[in-house]
């Protein structure tokens, strides 16, 4: 009895397993049949500006909100945390700006896009996929992969660190707010901390990350909603697994993105 | 023509076609009857190459599009269309983008022409005038009809038809089986077509296949089907039981 039940077990184990082997495959596939099709050119230049609009503009408010907040608390944090220590908010703005651009901005982008763009993508193609318009677009000559994905894939990879960016400026405006109105630093002060201290290395460490993050989104994201299965539930267990892996894989990476760029000395 | 041959396919430990052997002739309407479940839209699925069959060959017009390249199974894909079921038409576009896509990937017409084809099609399919709405503003009938618009308009030899009447009225059900016949008349078409639908299937047979588990156990023409023998093929075309209780233990299964 309880052997068989060890090799049921087992059996389930590896059943699981060869599954989630299938997956990354599958997503490697797909990864590498978007690249084709990018490298012969066959891009719709429409589709690709309509997504970027679409990632880009409607992303823009919420990513303005919270980097705005992000910049406060950190502001708020640091100062008080440094003024315990040197009884004057030293450092302030340096603190503050390194935080913001090297890890919490491109962070918080990407955990925004993943919630919004990537959710929305798999949403979209999963319906797609339930509604047998994915093989439609097939019977018609298409490669859906080519007609959807490949936009989606530019228009994220191009458009996520002009957001990053985005959020590094807001976040240290927040930062500058709080350090003017709460440690009477004046907004001089606290921005030559950030200049003086931070070169372009560090922007281009931020924005390197973003690349990355941006491909872990859209290939997550397209991935999941090609292979979504049963109906409405299938759609949304596709997007509740697309935003969790998304999330995941970003804050994972996160850390040995961080770990070669150092090594590279672009920090 | 299509050449069917002996095409096997399984999902898991689930065998859904086993060795079936099937050639349609140019110009002709064969219609596949079989109960939910018994595999039509996967042999369909099969045959069009969205679905790869474990063994067997698909040879359309001398290619088998089971072995090809993606770029053969492109171009044999341009002589072919597909009614879904569900229509599935392109939701985020209007009927007429619906309509122009295939026109716009596989022909080189320029937009005046694409213009005047789909109202061309959208007439022949009696829905004149709705090229700006979306499918969502759209009844089951008119779905149907705008995806069967959609598959003639760059004029394929074969169209592969799945359950084009399910779940219309009498009325409209007529209405698409004629749209059928008139294609077959004016375009010559070579069709599959899947349904449950008896009226419809000897309406538009030309031929009439029976899957059952997997296997075809039955084929002849609408007048055969009427009259044979075969006891399952009579259960399904006149929805009779059994008298030996075959029925009950077909549907416990």
């Amino acid at each position: 009895m309880a052997i068989a039940r060890k090799k049921d077990f087992l059996n389930e184990l590896s059943t699981l397993w060869t599954r989630r082997l299938e997956g990354l495959g599958s997503a490697f596939l797909m990864t590498m049949e978007t690249f084709k099709w990018i490298l012969r050119g066959k891009i719709s230049a429409k589709n690709t500006i309509d997504q970027m609009f679409e990632i880009g503009n409607r992303s823009m408010p919420i990513i303005c909100l919270t980097s705005f907040c992000m910049g406060m608390v950190l502001a708020l944090q640091s100062g008080t945390a440094l003024t315990n220590m040197f009884n004057e908010p030293v450092f302030v703005g340096m603190l503050t700006g390194f935080s913001i651009v090297l890890e919490l901005g491109p962070l918080i982008t990407a955990i925004v896009v993943a919630g919004r763009v990537g959710a929305a993508i798999t949403a979209e193609l999963g319906s797609m996929k339930v509604t047998e318009q994915l093989d439609a677009l097939y019977t018609l000559g298409t490669s859906p992969v080519q007609y959807l994905a490949v936009p989606r894939f530019i228009a994220i990879i191009f458009t996520l660190p002009f957001l990053v960016a985005f959020a590094d400026v807001i976040g240290i405006l927040g930062g500058c707010l709080v350090s003017v109105s709460t440690w009477d630093l004046s907004a001089y002060q606290f921005m030559s901390d950030i200049t003086n201290n931070m070169g372009w290395r560090s922007v281009v460490h931020g924005l390197i990350k973003s690349v990355f993050y941006a491909l872990i989104i859209v290939v997550v994201a397209c991935y999941k909603g090609f292979s979504t299965r049963g109906g409405a539930t299938g759609v949304g267990k596709a997007v509740t697994s697309a935003v969790m892996y998304s999330l995941v894989c970003v804050l994972v990476s996160d850390y040995f993105l961080t770990l070669v760029l150092v090594w590279l000395k672009i920090k | 023509m299509i050449d069917i041959l002996h095409v096997y396919k399984s999902f898991g430990p689930k065998k859904i076609l086993i060795d079936v052997n099937l050639t349609v002739e140019k110009g002709k309407t064969l219609v596949v009857l079989g109960g939910s479940g018994t595999g039509k839209s996967i042999l369909l699925k099969t045959t069009i190459g969205l679905i790869k069959p474990d063994a067997g060959k698909i040879i359309i017009d001398g290619t088998d599009i089971t072995h090809c390249s993606a770029e053969d199974l492109q171009k044999v894909r341009k002589n072919m269309g597909y009614v879904f079921q569900e229509a599935a038409l392109f939701d985020s576009m209007s009927i007429a983008d619906n309509v122009a896509f295939g026109l716009r990937q596989m022909t080189t017409l320029n937009p005046t022409q694409i213009k005047q084809r789909i109202e061309e099609v959208l007439s022949f399919v009696g829905l004149k005038g709705i090229e700006h709405l979306k499918p969502s503003e759209l009844s089951g009938g008119m779905k149907k009809r705008v995806a069967i618009a959609r598959t003639i308009a760059y004029q394929p030899e074969y169209i592969f038809y799945d359950e084009p009447t399910t779940g219309l009225d009498p009325i409209m059900t007529r209405v698409i089986s004629g749209l059928i016949i008139n294609l077959r008349q004016k375009m010559n078409t070579t069709s599959i077509v899947v349904t449950h639908d008896m009226a419809s299937a000897f309406m538009i047979a030309d031929e009439i296949v029976m899957l059952y588990e997997g296997k075809i156990i039955f084929r002849g023409t609408a007048e055969e089907t009427k009259n044979t023998d075969n006891p399952i093929v009579r259960e399904f075309v006149y929805g009779l039981s059994q008298p030996d209780g075959n029925s009950q233990e077909r549907s416990n299964q």
